[in-house]
């Protein structure tokens, strides 16, 4: 019932269609680049998906993170804008439990972008690569450590901006780490501490370790509950 | 019984007190009148009551439960408007009301009935950062109402609205009680509309309750006192000039 009700408040938020324009732009990364540029591309000796993934994700990749900067910003933006907040804490229910259902509704947006890339990765791999064996598999995994990937960043997104009532302290925090990211890109890959960055992790594709995902998923789960210790001290000492 | 009750209630910020030692007896069923000039401490004590401060000392119950334990329990059965409207610009006022009736759990029917209650129901559908003053107002009223909650707490209620806004605010709050056994805390530092509303007053200044009491013991203390009692307005305003001088002497 509560989830139903962050869906509606997102009513005219705008977040649907941005993301839903997003998952289209980045979904055409990969189609206009080998529209353009196949000869690149089609004489390589791995697999068509890592030779997309490599070829494309790090744009398709900062694509979304930006969609989960726009969205994080959005989602607190609207409770903030006109005191809606205020209400929200004076009804029966937990704050930190609005902050776990907007990050259900983030999760769910995101799937939706990763979708249309997913279809566009399917299908430029089939048109310019001819289906190959074991090609969903594949896509499904790789898909899917991305998505496991991408989930610390929504946390920490998400947690900045609960905490902060000023649109543009988030989008700034949010801006700053993908460019960081883009910078220690290359170090990233030496470093097992730096492959942590919330912003950095998302855009390498040859990151599957099982152990890294697991970081990630501890990672996640570390930053939703500072999430989870802000909002007891913010109640704490207002 | 008293639905609402606070012993000892204070609120520091550093070396500012708002409220101080406050001792309220609230009972059942009547309409509580909380007076103060700007900055007595009325909302900050509401606040304290739905839970958005905390208190520095001291504590309250309502109807017998306690924050922050009992806060869920506390916040299902209490409605409340502080300070100004707070609603989602992006919705309509129905919707609004929606995501309000879903998270405590009411009947469809309750969004319209609260509605109606306000005077709000012709412009349902027209988003609420499209609302004039009023209108936000009106709506902030209605998401308290909603339910019809056996506590409700409303800071200034009728800021912004027109005189026969007022009176419509007014007389559906006086109603309340015997409608619906409501509890009403409602505050305002305008004496006329809290004469015409309430059964009970709580004047506040600087943080300290100076007086509790229905307005005929008011009257008789302020006799009793040599203030003036030709218009309330006078005893209330010699009230508060009589406490401010007593804090100038003792500084």
């Amino acid at each position: 019932m509560s989830l139903v009700c962050e869906y509606k408040k997102c009513r005219r938020s705008g977040l649907f269609p941005v993301f839903l324009a997003g998952g289209l732009l980045a979904a055409a990364v990969p189609a206009m680049n080998m529209f353009f540029r196949s000869e690149l591309y089609l004489h390589r000796p791995q697999t068509p998906l890592t030779i997309l993934l490599e070829a494309n994700w790090q744009m398709m990749g900062m694509l979304n993170l930006f969609l989960v900067l726009a969205g994080a910003s959005v989602l607190y933006h609207m409770e903030f804008a006109d005191r809606a907040f205020l209400r929200m804490e004076t009804l029966p229910q937990s704050m930190f439990g609005m902050f776990i259902r907007k990050y259900l509704v983030l999760v769910s947006v995101i799937l939706m972008a990763f979708a249309l890339e997913a279809a566009s990765l399917a299908g430029v791999s089939i048109c310019w690569f001819g289906m190959t064996e074991g090609m969903w598999n594949e896509l499904g995994r790789q898909m899917g450590c991305l998505l496991v990937k991408m989930l610390p960043a929504l946390a920490l997104m998400l947690a900045v901006s609960s905490a902060s009532e000023n649109l543009w302290i988030t989008l700034g925090v949010g801006v700053t780490g993908i460019f960081a990211a883009l910078i220690l890109s290359g170090a990233g890959r030496q470093n097992h501490i730096l492959q942590l960055f919330p912003f950095l992790l998302p855009l390498e594709t040859a990151w599957t370790d099982g152990r890294l995902l697991l970081a990630a998923g501890a990672e996640t789960a570390a930053i939703l509950a500072a999430g989870q210790g802000y909002l007891c001290i913010r109640r704490r000492f207002r | 019984m008293n639905m609402i009750e606070t012993d000892h209630l204070t609120k520091r910020y550093g070396d500012f007190t708002a409220v101080s030692e406050l001792n309220l007896h609230i009972p059942q069923g009547t309409v509580y009148g909380f007076l103060g000039p700007n900055g007595a401490g009325k909302s900050t004590a509401m606040k304290m009551f739905l839970g958005l401060t905390r208190p520095t000392e001291g504590g309250f119950y309502i109807d017998g439960k306690i924050f922050p334990q009992d806060r869920m329990e506390i916040l299902k059965k209490t409605g409340s408007f502080i300070e100004a409207p707070a609603f989602y610009g992006n919705l309509t006022g129905e919707e609004n009301l929606d995501i309000v009736r879903r998270l405590l759990g009411l009947p469809r029917e309750s969004v319209e009935e609260a509605l109606e209650m306000v005077g709000l129901a012709e412009y349902k559908k027209r988003l609420a950062k499209k609302y004039s003053l009023g209108m936000k107002q009106r709506l902030g009223l209605a998401s308290a109402l909603i339910g019809r909650p056996p506590i409700l707490i409303l800071d200034e209620p009728t800021n912004g609205l027109d005189p026969v806004g007022i009176h419509e605010i007014r007389t559906m709050i006086r109603e309340l009680p015997s409608r619906y056994n409501c509890t009403v805390l409602v505050s305002s530092h305008l004496l006329s509309e809290i004469e015409l509303m309430a059964d009970l007053v709580g004047i506040l200044n600087r943080g300290k309750l100076l007086f509790e009491g229905t307005l005929t013991d008011l009257r008789d203390r302020a006799r009793f006192e040599g203030l003036p009692t030709d218009n309330l307005e006078e005893t209330f305003l010699a009230l508060i000039q009589e406490d401010n001088l007593k804090r100038g002497m003792r500084q």
